[in-house]
C-alpha cells in the first residue's frame, strides 16, 4: 500500500504539477506560432519574468497574503500577469512588429526571440542577481498531508498549497481560455487568423486586435505558469529558460496551433517524466518473495536518472516528428 | 454604375499581369470574366478588391474613388471577395464562418445568418460541423455564405464552380442568379466559359491582360471568333 502512495506522490503529482506548468507554457508557444507564424522563443523568460514581477509586488504588498490566507505570491499573480502582459505587447511592439512589418521570413523572428531572451535573462540577472530567491522568506508553506484509509497505508500522500493553487489556476485558465476561444467574437476571430491568416484579413478582420489579445493572453498564461513554479520550487534567473524544451516538445506533441493539444502535450512530457525518473524497484520489491532468487532487485531502478530528465521531452519529440509530424491533434505544418 | 474599374495595370512585382484591364458593372447583374490561363482573370478581382495595388489606373465604387483604399475597409464599403483557394476557415464550424464574415458587422446579424441558410439549406443542418469536413460543394456554399454575410453590394468570385461536380455546378450558378436578383452585382471569373456566360449580364474576355471583347453575354456565345478561341468548338 505504500509502494502505492509513493508511486502517487512521486509520479501521479509530480507528472501532474510539471505537465500543468508545461501546459501554461505551451499554450502560449501554441498561439504565438498559429497568429504569428514563429516559434516564440523567449516565452520561457516570459515565464521567469512574470515570477520576478510577482515577486516585486510580493515584497511591496508583503501583508496581504496573509490576509487573505494564501501565499502572497499568488494573491498579487493577478498583477504580475497584468504587467507580464504588458511586457509581452511591448516586446511585439519594439521588436517583432517592426520585424513582421517589413515582410521577413518567420526564422528571423524567431532569431529575434532568440535575441529578446538573452536580454531578459541579462536584464534580471543585473537587477536581481544570480541568487534563488523564495517567496516563503516570511511565510510559512502549507502542507497537506492527506491520510489514505486503508489499514496497511502508514504513509501519506503529500500536496503543498502552491501545487493545490497550481492545480485550480491550470483548469479555471483552461475553462476560461476555451470559452474566450468558442464563444467570443474575439476568441473565435483568433482561431479564425490561425486557421487562414490571408482569408481573415479578406473577411475584414481587424488582426492587429488579434496579434494584440494573443500577446495578451500568452503573456497573462506564462506569468501564471512562472509564478506557480517559482512558489513551488524557488525564483532564480533560469528557472524557466530551464524547461523551454519539455515545452516546445509539448507544443509540438500536441500540434502546433493546437491549444487543447497543448495542454494534453504539457501533461503528455509532465507524466513521462515523472514516469521516466521513478525509482521502479520501490514497486517491484513487494513481489521479491514470488520472483526467482537469482533475480536480484537493484535499489535504483528507473528508466533515466533523475539529472538526464530531459532526455525525456527529447525522445519524445524525436518519436512525435518521426511517426506524427502534425502533433496528436493535427497542427500546423511549418 | 456600381462598379467602374478603368485602366487597371497591375502586377505581383515584375512585368504587370493586367495591361489596362477595364471592368464596368450595374447593380443586380452578372459580369463574368473568362479567358486562357494567365490572362489576369484572378488579378482583376483581387485589384478590385484592392489586394494587389494598381500601378495606373483606377477602381470607382458607386461613383467613389476607392483606389487607395485597403482591402479590409472595402469590406465595410460593400465588396466582399471569395477566393479561389483556403476560402473558408477549416477548423471552424460553418456557423463560426459565417460569424467571421460579419465579423464588421456591430449590429445583430441573425436574420443575414437566416437568409444565408435559406439560400444554402444543406449548411441548416450542418451548422455545427466543422467546415473542413464537409464536400467540396458544401464548402463552396460555406465560402460564399461568409462573403454574403456582410450584405455586400459588390461579390467578386474566383472560379466558384472549380472541382466541383455538375449537380454542384449547377447548384452554385442558381444560387448566383440568386444573389444577383437581390440587387447585388457579382463579378465571376470562370474556366467554364460556356456555362458562365450563359448567364452573364456581361461577359468580358481577356487575354494578355488586356479586355479583347466585352459584351453581353449571349452575343459572346454567339460571336464566331470567342466561339473559336475561347469556348472549345
Amino acid at each position: 500500500m505504500n509502494e502505492l502512495i509513493f508511486f502517487i506522490n512521486k509520479v501521479v503529482l509530480s507528472g501532474a504539477i510539471i505537465g500543468c506548468i508545461y501546459a501554461l507554457g505551451a499554450i502560449g508557444v501554441t498561439l504565438i506560432f498559429g497568429i504569428l507564424r514563429f516559434a516564440h522563443f523567449a516565452h520561457a523568460d516570459l515565464m521567469t519574468t512574470g515570477a520576478f514581477f510577482a515577486l516585486i509586488f510580493a515584497s511591496l504588498l508583503s501583508g496581504v497574503g496573509p490576509i487573505a490566507g494564501l501565499p502572497t505570491g499568488f494573491v498579487v499573480l493577478p498583477l504580475a500577469a497584468a504587467a507580464t502582459a504588458l511586457l509581452a505587447i511591448g516586446l511585439d511592439r519594439m521588436f517583432y512588429r517592426p520585424l513582421r512589418a517589413r515582410n521577413i521570413k518567420p526564422i528571423l523572428l524567431l532569431v529575434a526571440s532568440l535575441g529578446v531572451t538573452l536580454m531578459i535573462q541579462g536584464i534580471t540577472r543585473l537587477f536581481a542577481g544570480t541568487s534563488i530567491r523564495t517567496f516563503f522568506a516570511s511565510e510559512k508553506k502549507d502542507i497537506f498531508r492527506i491520510d489514505v484509509p486503508f489499514d496497511l497505508a502508514t504513509r501519506n500522500i503529500v500536496i503543498t498549497e502552491p501545487q493545490v493553487l497550481l492545480f485550480i489556476t491550470t483548469i479555471v485558465s483552461i475553462v476560461c481560455l476555451h470559452q474566450f476561444l468558442t464563444r467570443t467574437r474575439l476568441g473565435k476571430a483568433m482561431r479564425a487568423m490561425a486557421d487562414n491568416a490571408d482569408l481573415a484579413i479578406i473577411s475584414g478582420i481587424n488582426t492587429d486586435t488579434v496579434v494584440t489579445a494573443t500577446w495578451i493572453i500568452a503573456g497573462v498564461l506564462a506569468a501564471a505558469g512562472g509564478v506557480l513554479l517559482a512558489l513551488d520550487v524557488a525564483l532564480k534567473p533560469d528557472l524557466s529558460f530551464n524547461i523551454l524544451l519539455p515545452i516546445f516538445a509539448a507544443a509540438i506533441v500536441g500540434g502546433v496551433g493546437r491549444p487543447y493539444g497543448a495542454i494534453a502535450g504539457g501533461l503528455l512530457v509532465g507524466f513521462s517524466e515523472a514516469l521516466a525518473v521513478f525509482n521502479w524497484s520501490l514497486l517491484i520489491r513487494p513481489f521479491a518473495d514470488f520472483l526467482p532468487a537469482w533475480i536480484e532487485i537493484p535499489t535504483r531502478l528507473s528508466i533515466v536518472p533523475t539529472e538526464y530528465k530531459l532526455v525525456v521531452p527529447f525522445v519524445i519529440l524525436i518519436a512525435v516528428l518521426l511517426w506524427r509530424p502534425t502533433g496528436i491533434f493535427r497542427g500546423q505544418i511549418t | 454604375m456600381l462598379i467602374n474599374a478603368t485602366k487597371m495595370v497591375a502586377g505581383y512585382g515584375g512585368e504587370p499581369v493586367l495591361n489596362g484591364v477595364d471592368i464596368e458593372l450595374e447593380a443586380g447583374q452578372i459580369g463574368v470574366i473568362v479567358g486562357p490561363n494567365g490572362a489576369g482573370k484572378s488579378t482583376v478581382l483581387k485589384s478590385i478588391f484592392g489586394l494587389i495595388g494598381l500601378q495606373q489606373g483606377k477602381v470607382e465604387f458607386e461613383g467613389e474613388d476607392i483606389s487607395d483604399v485597403p482591402p479590409n475597409r472595402r469590406v465595410g464599403l460593400g465588396i466582399a471577395y471569395v477566393p479561389q483557394e483556403m476560402n473558408i476557415f477549416q477548423t471552424l464550424t460553418v456557423q463560426e464562418n459565417l460569424e467571421m464574415g460579419a465579423y464588421i458587422r456591430r449590429d445583430v446579424y441573425t436574420s443575414a445568418m437566416e437568409r444565408m441558410f435559406d439560400l444554402f439549406p444543406p449548411l441548416k443542418q450542418k451548422r455545427n460541423s466543422i467546415a473542413g469536413n464537409l464536400s467540396g460543394g458544401q464548402r463552396q456554399m460555406v465560402a460564399i455564405g461568409r462573403a454574403l454575410m456582410v450584405d455586400p453590394r459588390l461579390l467578386l468570385l474566383d472560379e466558384p464552380t472549380v472541382g466541383l461536380s455538375p449537380a454542384f455546378v449547377h447548384d452554385i450558378i442558381d444560387r448566383i442568379i440568386a444573389v444577383a436578383r437581390s440587387n447585388v452585382g457579382v463579378l465571376v471569373v470562370e474556366q467554364n466559359a460556356r456555362r458562365a456566360l450563359e448567364i452573364a449580364d456581361t461577359g468580358f474576355v481577356l487575354a494578355g491582360g488586356r479586355n479583347l471583347y466585352t459584351d453581353t453575354g449571349e452575343n459572346l456565345l454567339n460571336n464566331p471568333a470567342v466561339a473559336k478561341s475561347f469556348l472549345g468548338r
